[in-house]
């Protein structure tokens, strides 16, 4: 016999469910927080003695299959110009899925974390069977957006008006085999989402605001479901090789609106009002 | 294990750790932290190292840790001057690898705690590094 998944062993434990916090000034930035959602994975391997499963991988993968991010900005008159700034939409993001992998895991590696608990392996050839696997998820994202951005055309600050994110993600129990193929057992879906208006109650180099959340504004997560992920949206960038994560992806897409010209950055000598699903 | 890394911290560093004049202290609790310079101007890199514990050898963590949140210019400066006399406290450190102290933008993000940790800052040169004492962060409570 060789080793082998254990038929309907994974299941998914979420211990944290996500949440998202109100806007709130952080130096010079507005800071869009959340709490931390948590999961264990588990997952058995069956075989009989002397079989080696130390080539066994279990772990989780990430994918984001949404990315709203854009941020509106007024100056204090009309004739101080608006600027709207797009980070959600190419060019800028070149696409909404993407692989979600921490810094220290490189999107190559597959898993989502491939370091310490976030991920387990098989035993040597001498573990008894059945091996039961455990490991640990953990993800807490975030996002921010400049309070000031100065307007080329009039020359003047123009100060943060408006601003949506939304962060959609499933997140699958899969196991590696010795030969590299993942085995996708369990999935769940869950969201991230803010979207505020902000009121400048004083203006200059460090502006106050008055700050009211948007319905949408909220996290939710979905049951966990069995089997294979079939969501078209995302399945492409599960195990396919990928230039760049999820949180290269969106650093660069903020990169790319912050020069005087860039293509989703759009600047106009007056209060403009934007189309925000355009680029 | 956790009572050994509490008793391996407790008997490598107890209070501050300084040379040159720059010294490195926890403050509060676990995770807060300030930077005090005792000697001449010193000009330190606004990148903050933060190292784990493990197994007796310190190991540099990936975070994200900053001296100074930019509270007025929208660009973190790269070295932050501290004159003699001077201090910083950073915001503290939440555990996290991602908007470790400042606000941030994050997707995947890992937490490091529990464990064993310092703070480590260096000159803006390189040419020096002053390294805090231990301490121990626990885990945040679900």
């Amino acid at each position: 016999m060789t080793v082998s998944i254990a038929n309907n062993s994974a299941n998914i434990v979420v211990t944290q469910r996500p949440t998202v916090n109100h806007p709130v000034v952080s130096g010079s930035e507005m800071a869009f927080t959340g709490g931390n959602i948590t999961a264990t994975g588990e997952v058995t391997l069956n075989g009989v003695a002397g079989d080696d499963a130390s080539g066994w991988t279990a772990g989780f993968i990430q994918a984001q299959w949404v990315e709203t991010n854009w941020c509106n900005y007024r100056g204090q008159r009309n004739s101080d110009g608006s600027i709207f700034v797009q980070r959600g939409r190419p060019p800028a993001r070149f696409a909404q899925a993407c692989r979600d992998c921490v810094d220290t895991s490189p999107v190559n590696n597959i898993f989502y974390n491939a370091n310490g608990l976030a991920i387990a392996r098989g035993g040597l050839a001498g573990t008894a069977f059945p091996q039961r696997l455990t490991f640990n998820f953990f993800d807490s994202p975030s996002e921010t957006c400049n309070l000031i951005e100065r307007n080329s055309l009039t020359g003047q600050p123009n100060y943060l008006d408006e601003a949506q994110f939304e962060f959609f993600f499933c997140t699958v129990l899969s196991v590696r085999d010795p030969a590299g193929a993942f085995h996708h057992l369990a999935s769940f879906y869950w969201n991230q989402r803010w979207q505020a208006k902000f009121k400048p109650l004083t203006f200059g180099a460090v502006p106050t605001f008055q700050i009211t959340p948007l319905a949408g504004t909220g996290a939710n997560m979905g049951p966990v479901i069995r089997g294979v992920p079939t969501d078209v949206r995302f399945t492409n960038v599960l195990t396919s090789p990928q230039s760049q994560s999820c949180n290269q992806v969106f650093r660069a897409a903020r990169a790319a609106v912050t020069a005087v010209g860039a293509a989703n950055r759009h600047e106009s000598r007056v209060w403009t009002s934007h189309d925000v699903r355009q680029p | 294990m956790k009572i050994f890394a509490i008793i391996a911290a407790f008997l490598l560093v107890v209070g501050s750790a300084h040379a040159q004049g720059v010294s490195v202290r926890n403050t509060t609790s676990p995770g807060a932290f300030e930077i005090v310079n005792e000697g001449g101007e010193v000009s330190l890199s606004s990148n903050v190292q933060v190292q784990r514990l493990d197994n007796g050898v310190w190991q540099n963590e990936y975070t994200d840790v900053q001296l100074s949140c930019s509270s007025d210019s929208p660009k973190i400066p790269n070295c932050i001057t501290l004159r003699s006399g001077e201090h910083v406290r950073p915001l503290p450190w939440n555990g996290l690898s991602c908007g470790s102290n400042c606000a941030s933008g994050c997707r995947a993000n890992s937490l490091l705690t529990p464990g064993t940790f310092r703070f480590v800052v260096v000159l803006c040169s390189g040419e020096e590094s002053f390294a805090g004492p231990a301490f121990y962060m626990e885990r945040p409570r679900d």
